[in-house]
């Protein structure tokens, strides 16, 4: 309850930045007053499955206890048994930490309506492939602890293109210079920002497609990744 | 005092003992905050101006708050941590010092690894104070801003020592740390006059970060007219420090271990 509320704060405080600095109207962007509002309190909604996982999903741990040799030995692919297993955290998020506080910015500052009831549809397969993606880029993250031990770099790394790519708090086009034009295009855009224009009606359904291409890119690097760490694990402790 | 010293410096040559480790955690964690910057740069550089502030005025919010925070992150990492010690009733073992527990706990960790967070703060409200000062802010504004981050420091600390007060009887307290530390701290880089009134009541009576720069730079700026406002970091410095230690007290007492 608590966490909703903090997040509701963060959110509140960038609509009031957004309301202070956004055009009421514009013909020449999309983002005015009222679209800002909308786009963070999605961001702040979406980011409990799209960003708020745990560090590396935990691989550093397994690693620092030695118990990575264990889970990899069991007859399950190590790389699928992670994401399901997250997959399962990622839902409680959703139903316990995303939906309430969507209530929340229901009775406050208002939740925005999809573009179409079409938009509506699309936005789920848009938010899973939000969700699946940030996934993998933390499991990487994570599975670098078999070459580095720990992973507090590879994760502050990790958190600073998110929230600088991700469109959370600033859309990923609005970004200056050449940051603007190569940041919709990255994986992180593939968390947040696409889903929330998808919702909006900001951008048109080919953006999935984007999507899916980083899912698949993603996928097959986690695998390969996987792969190699299988053929150098070394157990920390006795 | 003496012995307060002594750690710290023994910290300190502890963190350099893995030199690498050292440089790079101070680098990440300077670059981690930096980006907390390029979000509201890149909101400055389409949008000029927010709230009437311009880019430099905001930098020297956001480099106050910033060097603040590095600061308690520095100095006080285990008031910041203190859920653990709650959770494991790993404060059993400070109680029994012949310490103040707040001391204690004080002296128990100094995380250096945060330096990179409190200088790129400076760096920040140094580039802020280069662009002001071109642009005819009053001299004084150099000496003035540079303590600003010390009364910050001392602003924060307090609203983390009530916070770990109210874990004497919650025990679960890093949730709302989220709430009473790091949400307004993201405040703190903008002028708090374009928030709603009831966030600005918020921000400046129950949570004060909005004193720790917005309020006295209001009028080194020019945006405001009474030079009283110069003090109220101080003063609240002071007034936040009292009510903490009065906090901490009363949380202590009504201490019940986890059992070990």
């Amino acid at each position: 309850m608590i966490n909703n509320v903090a997040s509701a704060l963060f959110g509140f405080i960038y609509i009031a930045l957004w309301q202070a600095v956004a055009p009421a109207s514009s013909t020449s962007t999309p983002y005015t007053k009222a679209t800002m509002t909308g786009l963070i309190v999605l961001a702040q909604v979406l980011a409990w499955v799209a960003t708020f996982l745990p560090a590396g999903l935990g691989i550093q741990n397994m690693v620092r206890t030695g118990s990575i040799a264990l889970e990899m030995a069991r007859p399950v692919p190590f790389f699928p048994m992670i994401m399901v297993r997250e997959a399962g955290s990622v839902w409680y998020q959703a139903v316990f930490r995303a939906l309430p506080l969507a209530v929340l910015f229901a009775v406050t500052v208002g939740f925005p309506a999809p573009a179409s009831f079409i938009r509506l549809l699309l936005t789920a397969p848009s938010v899973l492939l939000g969700s699946y993606t940030a996934l993998m880029l933390v499991y990487l993250v994570g599975i670098s602890a078999l070459w580095t031990t720990e992973i507090r770099w590879a994760h502050s790394l990790y958190y600073t293109c998110a929230t600088l790519l991700s469109g959370g708090w600033i859309p990923a086009d609005l970004l200056p210079g050449w940051l603007g034009k190569v940041a919709p295009y990255s994986p992180f855009a593939s968390t947040l920002f696409h889903p929330m224009r998808i919702y909006l009606g900001l951008v048109g359904p080919w953006v999935i497609l984007l999507q899916v291409g980083w899912a698949v890119v993603l996928t097959l690097v986690c695998l390969a990744v996987t792969r190699k760490a299988m053929t150098r694990v070394s157990i920390q402790g006795g | 005092m003496a012995l307060y010293l002594r750690l710290l410096r023994a910290s300190f040559r502890a963190r350099l003992q893995y030199k690498w480790d050292f440089l790079v955690n101070t680098l990440m964690n300077g670059l981690l905050m930096a980006v907390d910057f390029l979000t509201v740069a890149a909101i400055v550089f389409r949008y000029p101006m927010i709230g009437g502030w311009n880019l430099y005025e905001i930098a020297l919010l956001a480099g106050a708050g910033g060097a603040a925070y590095g600061l308690v992150r520095i100095f006080a990492a285990e008031l910041y941590n203190f859920e653990k010690y709650l959770v494991t009733g790993e404060f059993d073992g400070l109680l029994v010092r012949p310490w103040p527990t707040l001391l204690a706990l004080l002296a128990r960790n100094f995380d250096f690894g945060r330096l990179g967070a409190a200088l790129q703060g400076y760096v920040i409200l140094g580039i802020g104070l280069k662009g002001v000062l071109a642009a005819g802010a009053p001299w004084w504004i150099l000496p003035y801003a540079l303590t600003l981050p010390l009364a910050g420091a001392v602003i924060m600390s307090a609203i983390i020592i009530v916070t770990d007060a109210i874990g004497f009887f919650i025990i679960r307290i890093d949730e709302l740390m989220i709430f009473t530390v790091n949400a307004p701290m993201t405040a703190t880089n903008y002028p708090t006059s374009i928030f709603p009134a009831w966030m600005r009541r918020l921000l400046t009576g129950v949570l004060p970060v909005a004193t720790i720069a917005y309020l006295p730079l209001s009028y080194a700026l020019g945006k405001a007219s009474s030079p009283l406002l110069l003090l109220v970091p101080f003063g609240t410095a002071a007034v936040a420090l009292l009510i903490s230690l009065g906090a901490w007290r009363w949380g202590e007492r009504h201490y019940q271990s986890t059992g070990n």
